[in-house]
């Protein structure tokens, strides 16, 4: 399973059915609090996170995920449009396997990307 | 007395006089503001000490073409040209609003030096010169230092601008690529379809925002089209909008007196909504957003109220300023979906477009209000579009 987690809740909808269509299992949410709720209930093969959001910012998910003893092995891809320096560099410091940036990548690539971080996708039953 | 000695004498007369004079020069409604002239003073009381300090001849030609001149005077005279352009560039000044200043200042110096009748000794052309080049110094740095802070805050406009553009415009790539591959499925094509429209109307009210801003900062002003309004009616649709948007806060909603009168519907619902939508932001989520709309004899009073945390009291003279305002942010702030954050600046805008006025007041005890003086009648007025077909054209 894929979790998506974007504020903007028509992204999260929007990659959540692109990546089915590849073939993976996929749930969005639109706020940290509520991802990291999820992930005690079900840990996701990859998370895709934004960083910008209102309730918790994706780098203290990020942070607060890596220092969880029970979630720290939960991968996490960034997907965001903040495109400073600073912040890409922090996420991919605390753990974050990659830096997807909106809008630079297409997203034909962007599936094929986010596939592969995650693996295989689950067998069904 | 030589000129020095003179303006350091002078300062509080040589303050009046300029602004008198920079008054009469037209600067601009801006410098109605002038209360705050104590970087002005510090300026003056700097150049004079600049002037008093020694100068070798290879300083002198240092200074005339403007190169740096380390010694304590001359760092206190670009200290103070500095907080003077800051200072102007957050009361909204122009660029030409701010070297006006300049003129007047040099010619209300030399008014009052002339008529203290100094005589016509050689060390007056000296102390001529000295004062001149301490006046050029000082506004070229204050010119370098306004041009600075607006570069770095356009960037950072930029920035913010590309950074919400690129959510509504990843959402509809994304429903562009599904729909040609959903198969005749009629609910998920009929979704897809209002994800797309949904956030083309986000992007269709950010680059509104944007426009409204380019034409209001180019000078060309907000059209206003006023017609007869009843601003209950209108409110009421807001706050029904704005109450699906947000169930879980409560809005308060009351009016007093008449409340009809000659309005801009689109843009006066603009402001409000803006209002609004800044509540719904920053305020605390358990205290009710309050909106009141009160009818005065000849105006009307539109009040938007917040609880939470005060706007700090050294952010509010830049509140409605959207170059200004974030200037110190390393990020881009995160604006709410549809906005790039000049929803403030906009509505300003459109108090002063139908000749009313905008304030604010913000404290912890009381909370955060926005209120909008309107008179009952505002005169129509005609913007001049920036993108018209002509300039299409000829771009």
């Amino acid at each position: 399973m894929i979790l998506i987690v974007d504020d903007q809740k028509d992204i999260g909808t929007g990659l959540e059915r692109l990546l089915r269509y590849a073939g993976h299992e996929a749930v969005s949410v639109t706020g940290g609090a509520e991802a990291l709720t999820m992930l005690h209930i079900r840990k996701p093969a990859l998370l895709v996170l934004d960083v910008n959001m209102p309730d918790m910012d994706g780098l203290t998910v990020l942070k607060t995920i890596k220092e969880h003893d029970e979630l720290k092995d939960v991968r996490i891809a960034m997907y965001s449009s903040d495109t400073h320096h600073e912040t890409m560099v922090e996420a991919l410091r605390l753990g974050a396997v990659e830096f997807l940036i909106k809008g630079t990548i297409g997203l034909d690539k962007l599936v094929t990307r986010i596939c592969e971080l995650a693996g295989e996708p689950e067998k069904a039953g | 007395m030589r000129l020095a000695d003179f303006i350091l004498a002078n300062v509080e007369p040589i303050l009046t006089e300029w602004e008198v004079f920079a008054r009469s020069i037209g600067a601009g409604e801006r410098l109605d503001q002038l209360t705050l002239r104590d970087h002005a003073g510090q300026i003056l009381q700097a150049t004079a000490r600049d002037m008093k300090s020694a100068q070798t001849p290879t300083e002198q030609d240092k200074k005339s073409k403007g190169e740096p001149q380390p010694g304590q005077a001359s760092d206190a005279l670009d200290g103070a040209s500095d907080l003077h352009a800051i200072d102007r560039l957050n009361l909204g000044f122009d660029m030409l609003e701010v070297m006006s200043e300049y003129r007047a200042l040099r010619a209300s110096v030399l008014r009052l030096w002339h008529e203290s009748a100094p005589g016509s000794d050689d060390r007056n052309v000296i102390d001529l010169t000295r004062f001149n080049e301490s006046i050029d110094q000082s506004l070229s740095k204050a010119v370098a230092c306004y041009t600075r802070r607006v570069d770095q805050a356009r960037d950072m406009f930029l920035a913010i601008l590309s950074h919400d553009l690129r959510n509504p415009l990843a959402a509809i790539s994304m429903s562009a690529y599904v729909l040609p591959r959903l198969n005749n499925n009629q609910i998920e094509t009929i979704e897809c379809g209002l994800r797309i429209a949904r956030n083309v109307s986000v992007m269709q009210r950010m680059i509104g925002d944007l426009l409204d801003y380019t034409r209001t900062r180019l000078g060309a002003g907000m059209p206003v089209t006023p017609a007869p309004l009843d601003l209950v009616d209108l409110t009421r649709g807001l706050i029904d909008e704005y109450q699906a948007a947000y169930p879980d806060r409560e809005i308060r909603f009351t009016f007093n007196g008449d409340l009809h009168g000659l309005w801009d519907s689109d843009r006066v619902r603009q402001a409000i909504s803006n209002l609004m939508g800044n509540a719904m932001q920053h305020g605390a989520a358990d205290v009710p957003v309050s909106l009141l709309l009160t009818g005065e004899e000849s105006h009307v009073v539109i009040s938007v109220h917040n609880g939470g945390d005060p706007i700090p009291s050294g952010e509010l003279p830049n509140i409605f300023n959207p170059l200004v305002r974030g200037s110190s942010a390393v990020h881009p702030k995160v604006n709410r979906p549809g906005s790039i954050g000049m929803g403030l600046y906009i509505a300003r805008e459109v108090a002063k477009s139908h000749g009313g006025h905008i304030h604010v007041t913000s404290t912890a005890e009381k909370g955060t209000s926005f209120t909008i003086r309107l008179p009952r009648e505002s005169a129509p007025k005609v913007g001049q579009p920036i993108l018209d077909a002509g300039h299409i054209r000829s771009m």
